[in-house]
């Protein structure tokens, strides 16, 4: 089996392993189920093309950078300047929609700090690598994310 | 705190179960009309589909290879000046960070409210790139404005391109620190305190400046300035490559080559001219 061989078996395991888990993320981020399905597409696609010139180490932490990362642009490009529509229920639970629908209006910075802390359940240290950013730093956005949804929900 | 946390956690479970319960929703969907039955999904049409996938994935990563190797030959190292960092502040706008991302693109941010200014890098082995650094310009693809600023040659063209270590070491720095990027000994005629200096911040906006305390910015056109004891003369052009036709009152003219600043695209050169008369840039050939 030639190196280019095992490369793609292990994007084609990749892929059916972490397409689900990678688009609920991608989808808890941009808020969009279309756009998730993009980014994990335009992700896997970015993946395949970075295993074909070296070799990745811990492919599923590169593949969720490439995720993030991309949901983020994503969330940039579609939130600006157009302002985002009111977001659509997505559960039957009253009390869920409304705090899903206040979390997508938090600047995408804080959503997606929150999105990692809270959904994918990373440590500070593996925020910061992900949003390339010091662990201070992911810190104080999960501090400012969850004050500004307190005093959101408060009104 | 705690209990909003909490909830947090059980809204991010339970969205992304809508999530899956509406994938999967969609696929039945399809497979409905196209089969008319209600087994959803066969197992031959999910073999089908994952080598449908695994060939896509293949034939990109092929494609992709091709392509990285067609371009072994012109491809940049991470030496290569590919960045731009722009030279001024967006008015209004503060100054959100940076990041580049694992293709090696290189993302700027400012933002005024719910407007945000996003300076993105080419790829590596993007051929714009190539370009743009032939020609020292840019092309629109590079800045990606989602606010009301306009994006024309004056912005494009006040990017200074750095190597990934260079933008680095200058959007490391946070607050409102200041350095001096870069010092580069204009061309020309030997004159003292002629050097040009890179120095600022992100927050505060990059300067190039002269010795002598002459700044610079893009879109003045060809122009010389006084410097020394008045018969030195500064010759600058927002062009480059430019030669400076410069005419003196005896009647004689002398030609001097203009060159760019590492990373920027705009002429330099130092003339010592006495009895100085005017000057003219023209571009070589």
């Amino acid at each position: 089996v030639s190196i280019i061989d095992r490369r793609n078996d292990e994007v084609a395991e990749l892929y059916s392993t972490q397409r689900a888990r990678m688009t609920r993320l991608a989808f808890v981020i941009t808020g969009s189920q279309l756009s998730a399905q993009d980014v994990v597409h335009d992700a896997f696609f970015r993946f395949a093309r970075a295993t074909s010139t070296r070799e990745i180490h811990e492919p599923v932490a590169y593949l969720r950078t490439i995720v993030v990362n991309t949901a983020r642009t994503a969330v940039r490009r579609t939130a600006r300047p157009v302002p985002q529509p009111e977001p659509a229920q997505v559960t039957s639970e009253p009390e869920i929609d409304e705090l899903w629908a206040v979390v997508q209006r938090l600047p995408e910075k804080y959503r997606t700090a929150l999105a990692l802390r809270f959904y994918a359940d990373l440590g500070e240290q593996e925020m910061a690598e992900q949003l390339g950013c010091r662990p201070g730093t992911v810190k104080s956005l999960v501090h400012r994310g969850l004050e500004l949804l307190r005093k959101e929900l408060e009104r | 705190m705690n209990d909003l946390e909490d909830r947090l956690r059980h809204m991010y479970t339970r969205v992304a179960e809508s999530a899956d319960t509406a994938f999967e929703a969609d696929t039945t969907i399809v497979a409905l009309r196209a089969f008319g039955h209600q087994a959803a999904r066969p197992a031959w049409r999910i073999a089908v589909a994952a080598a449908a996938a695994l060939a896509l994935l293949v034939g990109g990563g092929w494609l992709l290879r091709q392509r990285v190797a067609d371009n072994d030959a012109a491809s940049t190292s991470d030496t290569d000046r590919i960045y731009g960092i722009p030279m001024w502040v967006p008015e209004g706008y503060a100054y959100q960070g940076a990041s580049i991302d694992v293709d090696g693109v290189a993302t700027l941010e400012w933002r005024r409210g719910p407007d945000s200014l996003l300076v993105r890098s080419g790829r590596k082995d993007d051929v714009g790139i190539a370009g743009a650094m032939a020609t020292m310009t840019m092309t629109d693809a590079m800045v990606a404005v989602f606010a009301p600023l306009p994006v024309d040659d004056s912005l494009l063209g006040m990017l200074w391109m750095v190597d990934a270590a260079t933008f680095r070491a200058v959007t490391a720095k946070a607050g409102f620190v200041k350095d001096e990027w870069q010092r580069w000994d204009v061309p020309g005629d030997p004159i003292d305190g002629s050097d040009l200096t890179i120095t600022g911040g992100l927050q505060t906006g990059m300067r190039l400046s002269v010795d002598l305390g002459l700044g610079w910015s893009a879109r003045q056109g060809c122009r010389s300035q006084q410097i020394g004891n008045g018969y030195e003369l500064l010759l600058m052009s927002d062009k480059w490559p430019v030669d400076f036709k410069v005419r003196l009152y005896d009647g004689s003219v002398r030609v001097i080559t203009g060159e760019s600043p590492p990373g920027l695209f705009g002429a330099f050169a130092t003339v010592v001219a006495s009895n100085f008369r005017s000057v003219v840039c023209r571009e070589p050939g």
